[in-house]
């Protein structure tokens, strides 16, 4: 087949169709997408799985990232590192699990990851305040950014454990129509 | 929770390589969690299902890309040589999926397309953002009102305006001077305009003009033969398009005002959603620099309202204080009072003596004077308002929207206090006097127009270079019912019955207008209606339908009581959401008091008898296990593990500590991996785990009503519960005829429950009753079609939940009346007929379908503070 072929060979294009969201050609499209980032680094052939990574400086400069205020948590959270170092599958899972077709469980699990800041599975006040002053830039006070979080655990918190595990969250999420917003990213 | 560790060093020779602590954690909280391999677990799970179902599910697993393509690997290597075919073997399956893609994308892509076509929709964004939902709620206001003039005016300017301009009356023959005091009276020149009343003539225009200048020899006969027969009557236009407008407008506006009534109690229920506001607000699609700016300043400016209204009103006064108060408002109120009538008064006197002025520039001093006032009062208003400093903003606005509104009925004024009081009801002033003046000047809807898109970026452009936002923000929920109501109620109706008593008995003006020459407006209608009969017999229906429709009290009468009607079942409709959504809001606080945490919140623990498990064992996977309860708070669950790891494999150990009330006793859930091994350390018994224990056997479902739900949301056709899709339906259907008629009253005592079902309830009536049950399965074939809402479908659940809770408590209470400590099916069987409530003939059955529905879910339930709180809620 033509040159296209050339970057993955037929069965890794099977594989990546059938552990994402996306057809053949979006792949395709995510892979250029992925290497118009640094086109140095990332080579034009992906048949022998080359370990290639991009830094989250890269990453983070993408357009649909840019201004996102969570633009570092989810490169840490998608990366396999941890530390928004990103392969190429974990660009693509990025672009699944925010994709339109993404499953609402799926994308309540990695939103819970986003949110929890310091990765110990549950989101306790200090996340809280962090996602509060991200999502706010810092406009509420302290009194203010404290008062909500302690609603928003006496709302969500079902086991009065003080802090939100999974379950709560998602628990949360599933009664909100508006989590459907969570669907970023065009693929084009 | 040290439970989690357990499980993590379980599978810590597992994990070849990186797997995250998260991954680890689903993985653990998936339903096989029995097996010893995880992974093996999950590519054996996949393997079990077709390719197509896996491949979703795979998808679906929280899993990073890497992992996913290794279990791919495992699960699917001998079907992935096929993969190629099977996946082109099914094209529709392929073109299902496409087209269900494609219409996500533009459902996606339309979504806001649209709602950027709305007028002045960034503007609006803009403010919302910096002012809140309260000035919001005056833009969006004005922005109706906006709409109405529009419509008022394209129906006048159709039917009234264009014809009357294409054919002009003779020009009058003496001409005026033009001077500019006339632009500021109306009179003169102006008056001889289309914008006027006394423009109009009561003339009646062939629809064929080729016929009036006798150039018939051109234009086609017999098309001006016929038309001649339809002549288009000035007056009776004029009549016919006042009434039918003002007859729409009235409709829209009472739709409009049920419509927000329903949603003001749609916002009365989401008022405890902050943690939802939190997480989910944010709009992951918004990539501009600006917008993000914007979209952080209206969250936080939303934070802020939910707060405010969260913690306002708790604080306490002292007696003196509120005395204080009390006579602060008395003043405040009798001032504003004085000031009006004395208002009112002087603009009484000058109108009486403006009359009798001739000159032109006096006429000029009411308007003064009314100026005047209004330009004072308001900061008197202030002034009280600062007096009386209400506590919550919004509680002072709506005093000042009522005492100006006081005001305004008593003279035609306009208002104080600068904020959204004063400037809505500037806009439901101007808006009454448009409604007022139409009748005499057709073209006022347009002034109107042009007015309010003034106002609209005047206001706008003052507010953002003038104004901060308001230093106490509040959420404006029901401000535009309010401002609706208002809109009706007062303006509009009083309007409308000023015009229509014009239009009914006061004699119209001789001289001038298309009614001169009749006793009154109405007479037109009548004049035209006989006219038409004897004229064209073509048309004497529609004079008839006329003579019915217009002059017939019967009819005005019926038309009256069905408007009526329709009013009354949208209040009921209104009023029965309201029911529902408190009703819903009572469960799941219930709910969420009840329901156990972790593992608990999903799994049912069933405690029965041995014979009866093989039917269940049937129906569901079972996981085997023992609850100990009366335990020692001390004990951990290492303990409890290596004591009853003597007897089996053990899967799962957890501990729950009561976290309410003085007693300080934790129950404990021992899983093991095969029945034998659970029956085994049964019989060991009894068991002292430092303490006295009490040890039950239970077998618990491994398919929970979380993927229940999961199953509704995804849309399977088949959920793995039996109890499923139908039922649901059913249900779903139930509880809409319940909305509909209001009943939900009822739904509170809860022993009803049972008869909002259908008579054929479960697949298995069909063998008894087969006729019910087919027609009841028709019914269902019906309801496939119908799409129901995620939300419809968890409270249809959470009933169940609540029936079958209800069924456990009493069952148990049951069994402590016979001095038994375990529920068994008897007690079961006793207590059903209390829950169904049924005529003797449908009982039978309807009793067996609640014995194989519920006693599938029938639980016993673990924990000893749960059963206190269930029998506190039940019965």
């Amino acid at each position: 087949m033509g040159n296209k072929q050339t970057i993955f060979t037929a069965q890794q294009l099977d594989a990546y169709q059938d552990c994402t969201y996306f057809t053949r050609k979006e792949i395709l499209r995510l892979f250029n997408r992925y290497r118009d980032l640094a086109p140095q680094l990332v080579p034009l052939d992906y048949t022998n799985h080359p370990d290639v990574k991009l830094p989250y400086e890269l990453i983070g400069s993408m357009p649909e990232l840019k201004d996102n205020p969570f633009r570092q948590r989810i490169a840490e959270v998608f990366s396999e590192d941890g530390e928004g170092n990103m392969t190429l599958d974990d660009f693509l899972d990025m672009f699944s699990v925010l994709s339109e077709m993404a499953p609402r469980d799926l994308k309540a699990y990695y939103a819970f990851k986003i949110y929890d800041f310091n990765n110990d599975d549950f989101i306790c006040k200090s996340d809280l305040e962090k996602t509060l002053n991200k999502l706010t830039r810092n406009e509420l006070t302290e009194d203010e950014v404290r008062m909500v979080c302690e609603k928003v655990i006496d709302e969500a918190d079902l086991d009065n454990d003080g802090r939100l595990s999974l379950e709560d969250f998602q628990h949360m999420i599933v009664r909100s129509p508006d989590f459907l917003r969570w669907v970023p990213v065009k693929t084009q | 929770m040290s439970d989690e560790t357990s499980d993590r060093e379980q599978m810590n020779p597992l994990q070849r390589n990186r797997w995250s602590a998260a991954t680890l954690k689903v993985l653990s909280s998936m339903p096989s969690r029995a097996a010893e391999n995880k992974k093996e677990e999950l590519v054996s799970n996949l393997r079990g299902l077709s390719v197509r179902e896996g491949m979703r599910k795979l998808r679906a697993m929280p899993l990073s890309l890497a992992e996913k393509m290794e279990i791919r690997r495992l699960a699917f290597s001998d079907v992935s040589q096929k993969t190629l075919i099977s996946r082109n073997i099914p094209c529709y399956s392929r073109l299902s999926v496409y087209i269900s893609r494609t219409c996500r994308h533009c459902l996606f892509r339309c979504l806001p397309i649209l709602s950027s076509l709305q007028l002045w929709h960034k503007p609006m964004k803009r403010l919302s953002g910096r002012f809140g939902t309260g000035v919001l709620s005056y833009f969006l206001f004005l922005r109706t009102l906006l709409l109405f003039n529009f419509l008022l005016f394209t129906i006048n300017g159709l039917f009234l305006v264009f014809p009357q301009a294409i054919n002009p009356p003779p020009p009058p023959n003496d001409s005026h001077s033009f001077s500019w005091l006339k632009l500021l009276t109306g009179t003169g020149n102006l008056s001889e305009s289309v914008m006027f009343y006394g423009y109009y003539t009561n003339t009646i225009i062939k629809t064929c003009p080729a016929a009036d200048q006798s150039h018939s020899s051109t234009a086609n006969p017999q098309v001006c033969a016929k038309s001649q027969k339809v002549p288009y009557s000035i007056p009776v236009a004029y009549f016919l398009t006042i009434g039918i407008a003002f007859f729409i407008i009235c409709i829209i506006l009472v739709y409009s005002i049920s419509k927000s009534f329903g949603r003001s109690f749609h916002v009365l229920k989401s008022n405890g959603n902050l943690a939802v506001k939190v997480f989910c607000s944010w709009d992951f699609k918004v990539i501009r620099k600006t917008s993000v700016r914007l979209q952080s300043e209206k969250i936080s400016t939303q934070l802020k309202e939910l707060l405010s209204e969260m913690t306002s009103g708790e604080e306490e006064k002292s007696c003196l204080q509120r005395f204080y108060r009390l006579i602060m408002h008395l003043v405040g109120h009798l001032t504003c009072l004085a000031s009006i009538s004395m208002g009112a008064m002087a603009v009484h006197y000058l109108s009486e003596a403006a009359i009798k002025y001739d000159e032109e520039y006096k006429l000029l001093h009411l308007s003064a004077l009314v100026s005047g006032i209004n330009l004072l009062l308001p900061g008197l208003f202030n002034l009280c308002a600062w007096l009386e400093s209400h506590d919550s903003p919004s509680v002072r606005v709506h005093v000042s929207i009522f005492r100006l509104f006081s005001k305004q009925v008593l003279k035609r004024n306009r208002k104080p206090v600068f904020d959204i009081a004063r400037n809505v009801l500037e806009l439901i002033y101007g808006q009454t006097l448009t409604w007022l003046g139409v009748l005499f000047a057709p073209l006022l809807p347009a002034v109107q127009i042009i007015k309010l898109f003034m106002l609209f970026y005047m206001k706008k452009s003052s507010l953002l270079l003038n104004c901060q936002a308001s230093k106490k923000p509040w959420r404006a929920s029901q401000m535009t019912t309010l401002f609706i109501f208002l809109l009706w109620f007062p303006s509009f109706l009083g309007a409308a019955v000023t015009v229509t008593y014009t239009i009914w008995t006061i004699k119209p003006s001789s001289g001038c207008g298309p009614f001169r020459n009749l006793t009154t407006m109405f007479q037109s209608g009548q004049l035209w209606a006989q006219e038409l009969g004897s004229a064209h017999p073509v048309l004497s229906r529609l004079s008839w339908a006329y003579d019915s429709l217009v002059e017939n009290p019967l009819f005005l009468f019926i038309a009256t009581g069905v408007f009526l009607l329709v009013i009354y079942v949208h209040i009921q409709v209104v009023d029965g959401q309201r029911k529902i959504i408190s009703f819903a809001a009572v469960l799941k606080k219930n709910l969420n008091n009840m329901e156990m945490k972790e593992e608990a919140t999903k799994s049912v623990y069933i405690s029965l008898p041995k014979k009866y498990m093989a039917a269940l064992a049937e129906n569901y996977e079972l996981d085997h296990g023992l609850v100990i309860k009366e335990l020692n708070p001390y004990v951990n669950e290492g303990y409890v593990r290596t004591i009853f790891k003597e007897w089996g494999t053990i899967t799962a150990c957890m501990i729950k500590r009561s976290t309410s009330s003085g007693e300080n006793k934790s129950v404990a859930y021992v899983r093991f991996s095969s029945e034998d091994e659970a029956d085994r350390a049964e019989w060991a018994g009894p068991h002292y785990i430092g303490g006295d224990v009490e040890v039950r056997r239970v077998v618990s479902p491994r398919v929970s009503l979380s993927h229940f739900y999961e199953g509704q949301f995804r849309g399977m056709r088949s959920p793995p519960l039996s109890l499923s899709l139908d039922h649901a339906f059913q249900w779903v259907w139930a509880i809409y005829c319940k909305m509909l008629s209001g009943w939900m009253m009822s739904w509170r005592n809860k022993q009803l429950l049972c008869t909002f079902l259908p008579p054929s309830f479960s697949p298995s009536v069909k063998n008894m009753a087969e006729s019910e049950a087919e027609s009841g399965f028709r019914k269902l074939n019906e309801f496939y079609s119908v799409t129901v809402s995620g939300d419809a479908v968890l409270l249809m659940a959470e009933m169940l939940k609540v029936f079958v809770e209800e069924a456990a408590v009493r069952s148990q209470k049951q069994a402590e009346s016979e001095d038994c400590d375990q529920v068994d099916i008897e007690h079961f069987e006793k207590i059903l007929p209390q829950l169904v409530r049924s005529s003797s003939k449908e009982r039978s059955y309807v009793i067996l379908c609640f014995y194989v529905v519920i006693f599938r879910h029938m639980c016993v339930c673990t924990k000893p503070q749960r059963d206190k709180a269930t029998c506190a809620h039940g019965v």
